[in-house]
């Protein structure tokens, strides 16, 4: 059973956070201390802290100038310190940090292959001041490296990005900057998917879900994908509302539901209930709306072109404004049809989709 | 509890064991490499102890290996070669009560190693204040290697307890003998535990 219809914000920054590790020696200090302030200018709104290798103190940079003004003095104090990257790797493993690190260095960190099974190695770029190549393991680029090199080099373009979860059904969903997510069906689940790959967004969401909310998902090119979750809210959305069906439509609409023949308002003759366009010409639900699923009760209709989806006997059922049909069962959603013309979808409920 | 015995673990989250009749914990696996480097992080250098130049100095005689690769060469997962002034601020920095183990502590741990290798087990409940390596060396059995491991320092005596791998040095030692080894040549082989009073 599902637990029922939930109302989410998801506020989602695509640019990559950057983190900036210096090797404490006097040697790389004097290479790295220019090259990281030109990095800054270019990165700054990015850089979530700088540290040192064997420190887990952040240095937070709000602006360029104070790692050019207070740089010298984080150095002293950290002058010397044994080259350990583990204890902020974890560190910022607890706090989930998906961006991309930068270590400053004339010599590998000595705990560096406790990170070799690691999804962080791959998003490590080393800086290498002096010496041999790492070796093919790492990824590194030389000091003398333009800052625009090194920009290239942590690029981490977004790959996929989606909104799932058990059981997840999108209902309405608004986003901004304007864009059209994408509604997908696979393997007894729906995925959302929103039209953007950089920048950010915020998305409203009305859905139906089993216990736990969904999550959206930002796959990038390197490192694992990232689950973010939305925020609760009320909902964003007004209530649907249901319109009154014509008094001229309605004998058309309940011989519809009778299964049975009616008088054409059009052409004055009899037509079956299956018939939408008058022998004379004429399309005969005229004032109805089309191209869109239509959800009739008792001489209400429910247009649902804005909807990805609308739940239906008690949530275990939707049917999505394409018209398709989809029953909760077995802890999927199964695909059971498209739906037929004044097909009965839920107690006294029927549909009706017309292609013009 | 596992049976008789409990558990608590210091600051870097590795154990210490006591039976119900000891009036001491004492360290599960002799202090890690993995261990001593977080305090070389809270502590900082001070001199030319616990740099970078030192830290490297001391891995030439036994390499550092990754906490994961636990399945051969395991000497090189525990840190040897410190003189007894730079364990000190080691056994300050873990908290009060911490100091290097006397023979007869030593000793009770040798005794009860079976037993205790027989009941600790971490499947159910890998307590949640534990550091990464911990599970996994327990679940591989590689605790406490007191019968074949390294040779370690005591407290009130010159001489070290122990019987190191034989792949690290050749040796039928008895490990529950104190040896008076030649600090120069050994040192490599040299490691301590803990014990909290």
């Amino acid at each position: 059973m599902l637990s029922g219809i939930m109302n989410l914000c998801f506020d989602v920054a695509l640019s990559v956070p950057v983190v900036i590790m210096i090797e404490p020696s006097e040697d790389v200090w004097g290479k790295a201390y220019g090259k990281i302030y030109e990095l800054l200018e270019i990165l700054f709104a990015r850089i979530k802290g700088i540290f040192f290798l064997g420190s887990g103190t952040p240095y937070s940079v709000p602006i360029p100038r104070e790692f050019m003004d207070s740089g010298p003095m984080w150095f002293d104090k950290n002058r010397d310190r044994v080259s350990l990257i583990g204890p902020i790797l974890e560190e910022l493993e607890r706090e989930r940090f998906r961006g991309m690190i930068v270590v400053f260095c004339s010599a590998l960190p000595v705990d560096v292959e406790d990170w070799h099974e690691s999804n962080l190695l791959e998003r490590i770029l080393f800086v290498r001041t002096a010496g041999e190549s790492f070796g093919d393991r790492y990824h590194e680029i030389g000091i003398d490296a333009p800052p625009t090199s090194i920009m290239n080099a942590i690029d981490n373009p977004v790959k996929r990005i989606f909104i799932k979860g058990k059981g997840f059904v999108p209902l309405l969903c608004e986003i901004t900057p304007k864009g059209k997510m994408d509604l997908i069906y696979k393997d007894g689940e729906f995925q959302l998917v929103p039209p953007f790959r950089e920048g950010g967004f915020r998305c409203h969401l009305k859905c139906l879900c089993e216990e736990s909310a969904p999550l959206l998902y930002v796959k990038r090119e390197k490192g694992l994908c990232e689950p973010i979750e939305g925020k609760d809210e009320h909902s964003w959305f007004d209530e649907p509302k249901w319109e009154e069906i014509p008094q001229h439509l309605r004998p058309v609409i309940e011989a519809g539901i009778l299964k049975s023949e009616f008088i054409c308002p059009q052409c004055k003759r009899s037509h079956r209930y299956d018939t939408f366009i008058c022998p004379e010409g004429d399309f005969i639900l005229r004032g109805m709306p089309t191209n869109t699923c239509i959800l009739f009760r008792k001489w209400g209709y429910l247009m649902l072109s804005g909807f990805y989806a609308y739940p239906l006997k008690e949530g275990r059922r939707v049917i999505t404004s394409e018209g398709k049909i989809y029953d909760w069962k077995g802890g999927v959603w199964g695909f059971v049809d498209e739906i037929r013309p004044y097909g009965e979808v839920d107690n006294d409920v029927w549909g009706l989709f017309i292609r013009i | 509890m596992y049976g008789d015995y409990s558990l608590e673990f210091d600051r870097t989250g590795f154990p210490l064991v006591r039976r119900n009749d000891w009036n001491y914990s004492i360290s599960l696996f002799p202090v890690s490499k993995y261990q001593f480097e977080r305090f070389i992080v809270e502590h900082g250098p001070k001199g030319e102890l616990y740099t970078d130049k030192w830290y490297r100095e001391n891995l030439r005689i036994n390499p550092r290996r990754p906490w994961f690769r636990c399945e051969e060469r395991q000497w090189e997962l525990f840190i040897t070669g410190l003189g007894y002034d730079e364990i000190v601020p080691f056994l300050r920095y873990l908290g009060s009560g911490f100091r290097l183990p006397k023979e007869k502590e030593w000793l009770s741990l040798l005794e009860a190693s079976g037993e205790i290798r027989k009941i600790i087990k971490f499947e159910r409940d890998c307590p949640e204040n534990c550091a990464p390596p911990v599970s996994l060396w327990v679940k591989k059995g590689l605790f406490s290697l007191v019968e074949e491991g390294i040779l370690e320092m005591l407290s009130e005596s010159d001489g070290c307890i122990g019987k190191p791998y034989l792949g690290l040095l050749p040796n039928t030692w008895k490990p529950g003998k104190i040896k008076n080894v030649n600090w120069d040549i050994c040192r490599h082989v040299i490691g301590f535990r803990v014990v909290r009073v």
